[in-house]
């Protein structure tokens, strides 16, 4: 992963996944937060392949990739 | 927050030819490096992941700077996955921010002693209310021990007439012992009557005594006779 030296994250989460078939029987619920104090720069990247936004329930999907970045740093103050 | 599509990001395993590690290693790596299952049916309900940095100085600095993800209700099947996750945590900014302030800190003392002061008093009143407590505790514990006194008094009392009961009922047990011996009698009286029909009941042992069982014939066995050793066979 590229990381400009504007943000190299204090904390991050970063999961990929890929899969040949993929099959949702409920819409998962995603809750992305960020905890703290003090000025903060916090992130969420996701990427996917062959997967609807949102995902459809009952739906076959093949072929699929995702990757997510969850990021946060502390920001100085000046 | 910033929430964009288009910057790089972690590839996923087998469709991206990019390069997973990242510039500068962090300080602390959790690392799923590679997860390969050949299926997967999941059903999973607030699964959370978290990373949270915490620094404090002294009264002057807190920092806090964490991460949630939630993963609130999914059912899913999924075949032939290859996954990996990486949790990580850098200090080189949180020690560069502790840095400066350890540097103001050097630069103006007296930040430091301003902050004792405030200490003191702090303690200070810790200590007028430790000394409230114990002396709230010693009162409670007086009249703990007073309660305690006049518990032992309730439970000497309880006890004896708890012996007296015992005395009592040992009396009842006393004659109740005496009613069923004689029970006793009256009944073996009768199966002995009962065996032996024609006897006369002079002959019947007296009441009190301890007795022999007769068999039905009326005839005491013989010792290691067989109907006395099938007797005891069938009895068990």
């Amino acid at each position: 992963m590229a990381q400009d030296g504007a943000h190299r994250a204090d904390v991050e989460i970063v999961a990929s996944a890929a899969a040949d078939r993929l099959w949702f029987e409920t819409r998962p619920e995603v809750r992305i937060s960020f905890p703290g104090r003090g000025r903060r720069d916090s992130r969420q990247l996701t990427r996917r392949r062959n997967i609807d936004t949102p995902v459809e329930p009952g739906k076959t999907y093949r072929r699929v990739s995702a990757a997510t970045r969850i990021s946060s740093r502390l920001l100085d103050a000046d | 927050m910033i929430d964009a599509d288009n910057e790089d990001l972690e590839p996923a395993p087998r469709y991206d030819d990019g390069d997973a590690s990242t510039a500068g290693e962090p300080d602390v790596l959790l690392d799923v490096s590679e997860l390969r299952v050949d299926k997967i049916s999941l059903e999973v309900e607030d699964l959370r992941a978290r990373v949270s940095l915490q620094a404090d100085v002294l009264g002057l600095l807190k920092l806090h700077v964490g991460v949630d993800a939630e993963l609130g209700r999914v059912k899913l099947t999924i075949k032939g996955v290859e996954a990996k996750a990486l949790l990580k945590v850098r200090l080189d900014n949180v020690a560069r921010i502790i840095d400066r302030v350890l540097t103001t800190i050097d630069d103006n003392p007296d930040i430091v002693e301003r902050l004792l002061e405030h200490v003191g008093e702090a303690v200070e009143e810790v200590g007028t209310g430790a000394g409230e407590a114990v002396d709230e505790l010693g009162a409670g514990a007086g009249s703990a021990v007073e309660d305690v006194g006049g518990a032992v008094g309730d439970v000497g009392k309880s006890a004896g007439r708890a012996v007296e009961d015992v005395g009592g009922a040992v009396g009842q047990v006393g004659r109740g012992a005496g009613e069923i011996v004689a029970d006793v009698d009256e009944g073996a009286g009768v199966d002995v009557g009962e065996a032996r029909p024609r006897r006369r009941p002079k002959e019947q042992t007296s009441p009190g005594r301890p007795r022999r069982r007769a068999n039905s014939s009326g005839t005491r066995p013989a010792k290691g006779s067989r109907s006395s050793r099938d007797r005891r066979t069938e009895g068990g």
